[in-house]
């Protein structure tokens, strides 16, 4: 469209002007007649102006009180929730703790036992006990993690198996170590801390996903 | 919106999806402001505006596991707030109704958006504007939104946005110059 030098442009031209939306040739056309036309040049400015007056009335602040009234109403996950998938791992977690607890206390797990400290052999016993019943809760709860559709993003996968190997690898070195010194109380501390650590890991991992 | 950014939203979004509290909040402080701005305008009235602004982001949250991550959140949550404002009009409207058939002498008067951030004249100017013009107006030029994602959020055509934001600016300037 082609605008002569005498026409006076309508506003809504000038308006796109001012985004830049026509083309090359009529925006042309247009800045040669506002260089000509005062009155037009006013209006072209009068839209800018409003322009930047709109903008302006963004700056407002959103009153704290807002989300103080959905904080209380929003869907935030609650840190624990019972689901079908933690009563075996629960079981398993608790024996494995009933496990741990007697070779750090050096009392027998057999009712009727004596009270006497437990030997060595018997504590390396419990160590390897309570050892299966977290490798249990552990297999409950990663089946439930990998199991859950929603974890599609392979980069957040992978990641949590590098996390979980790391935790693998130190379990290993710790079990090797164990073998050697079953008596060894520092040893046995890190090895149920890094259990926990798995457990929280893949406990929170299925929380997240069973949303 | 550049790629890196779209993959921080989607993972904040799939967070915020799962009940994390720190990414509800976070998506909150992102969009608060802009959604109270844009709601103040369309509904003139500072109690209204947090009204609209707080039901929108709590059917938001409940409903962000069925959000579509192709689109932007923005697009979808400004429809929201869009839409809980005209809600609110029109409830306001039929209030007024009620009330002008009652005694209007024994009612109080109502909040109609005291704004000190407001010139008066531009206030009055949008007022006047047809609620279509209105709502691109403040989608583009107070909220930054481009024609497509106007015409997203407004569920009108690219074209129509475009032209009634400078049907919009020329009828503000023809108010602010009477």
């Amino acid at each position: 469209m082609k605008a002569r030098n005498d026409q006076h442009p309508p506003d809504e031209t000038l308006s796109a002007r001012l985004d830049g939306e026509l083309t090359k040739r009529r925006q042309q056309a247009i800045d040669t007649h506002l260089a000509d036309c005062v009155s037009c040049r006013q209006r072209y400015e009068q839209l800018a102006d409003l322009r930047q007056g709109i903008q302006r009335l963004g700056g407002v602040q959103a009153p704290e009180r807002i989300w103080q009234a959905i904080r209380p109403a929003a869907p935030v996950r609650q840190s624990r929730r019972v689901t079908w998938w933690m009563l075996p791992a629960a079981a398993a977690l608790a024996a494995a703790l009933a496990w741990l607890g007697f070779s750090w206390l050096g009392h027998p797990p057999a009712p009727g036992g004596n009270g006497q400290e437990a030997s060595p052999r018997a504590a390396l016993q419990a160590v390897q006990q309570a050892e299966i019943e977290y490798v249990r809760a552990i297999d409950t709860l990663a089946a439930a993690w990998r199991g859950n559709t929603k974890f599609h993003d392979p980069g957040l996968r992978r990641e949590v198996e590098q996390s979980l190997a790391v935790i693998d690898g130190a379990v290993k070195k710790l079990r090797r170590q164990l073998r050697d010194r079953p008596r060894d109380i520092e040893s046995r501390q890190q090895l149920l801390a890094l259990y926990q650590r798995k457990v929280d890991l893949l406990s929170e991992l299925v929380l997240a996903g069973d949303e | 919106m550049t790629v890196a950014d779209r993959n921080d939203e989607k993972r904040l979004i799939r967070a915020a999806a799962s009940g994390d509290e720190q990414a509800l909040r976070s998506l909150y402080d992102t969009h608060c402001h802009r959604a109270y701005a844009l709601a103040l305008r369309l509904t003139r009235s500072e109690a209204d505006a947090e009204e609209a602004v707080q039901d929108a982001f709590l059917r938001a949250f409940r409903a962000l596991g069925g959000f579509r991550a192709e689109a932007r959140f923005s697009t979808w949550f400004f429809r929201i707030v869009v839409n809980r404002c005209h809600d609110l009009l029109a409830r306001r409207q039929k209030q007024r109704q009620r009330e002008t058939d009652l005694d209007e002498q024994l009612l109080p008067s109502r909040d109609h958006g005291q704004d000190p951030l407001a010139a008066p004249r531009l206030q009055a100017a949008l007022e006047q504007l047809p609620v279509g013009y209105r709502e691109v107006l403040l989608l583009h030029d107070m909220l930054g939104l481009d024609h497509r994602e106007i015409a997203r959020t407004l569920g009108i055509r690219r074209g129509t946005s475009k032209s009634q934001l400078h049907k919009a600016r020329a009828r503000m300037r023809e108010i602010m110059s009477q």
